[in-house]
């Protein structure tokens, strides 16, 4: 068998990305003869993780496209005049690196509502199987200068010390507002707050200091500037996804985001899709005549009646259509040995926890996540401090200072390591005629709702009228005895064939919704 | 929607040692290595269905089936993995291997080359997967054995060396098949908990979902 790649497809891909994944996945799994590739020798392109070692080698390389304005720093605790005492591990740089494996560090890490786009589309795809999650132990909030719980569940509600009776009353009561208002509904409660800020209505529901706090920062994930229909929208949203899976509302996928483009491309890849790393493309032109892509990549012209670029790694041919690369999200990444808030935010070794952070005049935001070695993303004892906020320059470190501030203020963790960059982004004048799509670089946002959106629209646009990652059958439903159309045999079928098949395939799904 | 926790799959999560079931259940995630064209899909596809297609497609295979066995009072369900084609330009996604509790390597006794690549795929094993995860490797094609190039003493002294299972097999005939998969069900811890060790602490996320897709979808 000769391992050079096939020359002509449907659909060429480059950058394993999380929305480049995404569409890849969904081109194949309609029967589309998808080629994915990507210049770097590991999945996930911006959205992967990393070990150690190959966090710190990417950081020194200093990469100018996707990823810049990168620093690191060890924190030696070098002539410590404290003793250690024997329970205590000194984790010098030399005790991180020999554990450097079992780091799994994002660069942009995200949380997933339970009942978020991210978490439908993936059952809906059945592309769930592949990954597995941990549910969120605990959402916590900053109030006067303490890090303390925010309660999620009812239960947490009527349990929690940290509010009084009247508090409870008062926190429920405008919970259970938010869960019947319907934006549709001319309610007259609310209607005098169209249009006017979330903190508006907010204020008016006579709410203690606490709770509003409690809402703005880590329920409605507002700021001062939030519209009352968005902040109501996302109020519902952290309700929605409440008594799924655990005791928040959200999820994080275990060993770091960089596994859910992965799980894309492995139902691509089942699917006939070719994987190839490492695979650099030194040309990209037009075929006047058929309007397809011609590619060169490693002396080889491959051609595909569409391309899909990820904005970090488009070649320079069409760079033209780009705007100027431009800093988009600032990020900090610390290693410490000690979790953040106090022991009941971190039971038994350590909590998942997120926290939303809001500067004082409450204008700028951040999210932090904390994780622990239940997250799969770090050796058991060490933390992993995920800081997120919009760029407002080319200084990540000053960006995110009046938050590190806010973290670090009364308590200081055992710093190990700390880390900053910027994540850029840029636009990508698209013509309609043209046969290239260029995705979305990551945005500032909690869960992937704006990149799943970027993944639909480009796949609607190249392959109207499909659906988009319908779901694949259980291995139970494979069934090869030849008696009836299977999964496997579908791939000997003639192309007319097979897509009759997904299509009768779509169709018995459609039904299957109705009832 | 159900708001407890379940661990495990669908079969570990009933029986618990205390209860009054004899059975012990577990469930382990297994992933198939080895070269293109060496017979991963077949011998899966052997084992789970009992059938074999001579001139099966290359890439595509039964990217995930089941199987159950029993052994003693213990029921091993597992849950195989095949490359999916992705090793072919060796570009296998990582999560692959993530939280894999075995794994057969496979190559072809007659082929030289794919002996060499399964040794690198052990190797890659030893780097990347969970320090506990049970490894056989597989001569396939044994049916063949007239025209081998690798020798079984060979494999063989290669595999203890290394703490590996070994067996030569033949996805064809059904040599040894379920013979492997027994002997790494046999290898393989079936203590309590031994469902979730392997895949850390993570949850699925349809687990809620799966019966009403059983009960629905698809013939």
């Amino acid at each position: 068998m000769s391992d050079e790649l096939p020359e002509d497809y449907d659909l060429i891909v480059i950058g394993t990305g999380f929305v480049e994944s995404c569409i890849a996945a969904a081109a194949s799994r309609i029967g589309k003869n998808v080629l994915h590739i990507d210049a770097n020798e590991y999945y996930g392109d911006v959205w992967s993780s990393f070990n150690l070692d190959a966090l710190i080698n990417l950081l020194e390389q200093r990469p100018e496209a996707s990823l810049r304005n990168a620093t690191y720093r060890w924190h030696d605790r070098s002539t410590s005049t404290e003793p250690i005492s024997p329970s205590h591990h000194p984790w010098t740089r030399e005790a991180l690196l020999a554990k450097s494996r079992r780091f799994s560090i994002d660069l942009c890490p995200r949380i997933l509502y339970a009942a978020g786009q991210l978490v439908q589309l993936l059952i809906k795809s059945n592309i769930c199987r592949y990954a597995e999650f941990r549910a969120l132990d605990h959402v916590c909030m900053r109030y006067n200068e303490e890090i303390v719980p925010v309660p999620c569940s009812r239960s947490d509600v009527f349990n929690t010390k940290a509010l009084s009776i009247v508090e409870k009353r008062l926190l429920m009561k405008f919970l259970n507002g938010c869960q019947v208002y319907n934006i549709k509904k001319c309610n007259d409660d609310t209607l005098a707050f169209r249009g006017k800020t979330f903190q508006d209505y907010l204020q008016s529901q006579r709410v203690t200091e606490k709770i509003a706090s409690c809402i703005m920062q880590s329920i409605a994930l507002s700021n001062v500037n939030t519209s009352f229909e968005e902040g109501m929208e996302r109020t519902q949203r952290f309700l929605r996804s409440l008594g799924r899976y655990g005791n928040t509302p959200f999820l994080f996928p275990m060993y770091g985001c960089g596994e859910l483009p992965q799980c894309f491309c492995r139902l691509c890849a089942v699917y006939g899709g070719i994987y190839c790393l490492k695979r650099a493309v030194d040309n990209v032109s037009l075929d006047a005549d058929t309007n397809e892509v011609l590619l060169s990549s490693a002396g080889k012209t491959l051609r595909a009646k569409n391309l899909v670029c990820a904005f970090g790694q488009v070649p320079s041919q069409i760079a033209s259509n780009f705007g100027e690369l431009r800093y988009n999200i600032s990020r900090a990444v610390y290693i410490t040995a000690h979790p953040l808030g106090g022991e009941e935010l971190n039971k038994g070794g350590g909590g998942v926890n997120m926290m939303r952070l809001l500067t004082d005049s409450g204008d700028r935001d951040a999210i932090f996540i904390q994780l622990s070695h239940y997250s799969g993303t770090c050796p058991e004892g060490l933390y992993i401090f995920h800081l997120t906020t919009p760029a407002a320059s080319n200084d990540p470190a000053d960006d995110l200072s009046p938050f590190t501030a806010q973290i670090f203020q009364n308590n200081e963790p055992e710093i190990l390591f700390s880390s900053f960059f910027t994540i850029t982004s840029s636009t990508f004048s698209h013509s309609n005629t043209s046969p290239i799509f260029c995705t979305d670089a990551p945005s500032y946002e909690l869960d992937y709702d704006a990149a799943i959106a970027n993944a639909r629209d480009i796949f609607g646009r190249i392959y109207a009228g499909s659906e988009f990652l319908p779901r694949a059958p259980d291995p139970e439903e494979i069934v090869v005895d030849g008696e009836d159309p299977s999964a496997l045999s579908e791939h000997n079928l003639p192309d007319d064939l097979r897509s009759q098949l997904h299509d009768l395939e779509h169709s018995t799904q459609l039904i299957d919704i109705g009832e | 929607m159900a708001t407890t926790p379940r661990s495990g799959g669908a079969s570990g999560a009933a029986q618990r040692p205390n209860g009054t079931s004899q059975n012990k259940s577990c469930q382990f995630k297994l992933v198939l290595l080895g070269e293109s064209a060496v017979g991963k899909s077949s011998l899966v596809l052997r084992f789970v269905k009992g059938q074999f297609h001579e001139y099966q497609e290359s890439t595509i295979g039964a990217a995930f089936l089941t199987q159950t066995i029993c052994i003693e009072d213990t029921v091993v369900k597992f849950e195989i993995w095949d490359t999916a084609g992705q090793e072919r330009y060796h570009s296998l996604a990582p999560m692959y291997y993530r939280g894999a509790q075995a794994a057969i390597v496979v190559y072809d006794i007659q082929n030289q080359d794919s002996f060499q690549r399964a040794k690198t795929w052990v190797k890659e094993l030893h780097k990347q997967a969970s320090p506990n995860i049970v490894i056989a490797l597989a001569g396939n094609k044994a049916d063949l054995s007239n025209i081998r190039v690798v020798e079984f003493d060979e494999a063989k002294q290669y595999a203890e060396e290394n703490g590996l299972l070994f067996m030569e097999t033949s996805a064809k005939t059904g040599m040894n098949v379920n013979d492997i998969f027994l002997a790494i069900a046999k290898k393989l811890p079936k203590n309590d908990g031994a469902n979730n060790q392997g895949a850390g602490a993570g949850r699925r996320l349809n687990e809620n979902e799966t019966n009403r897709q059983t009960n629905n979808c698809c013939k």
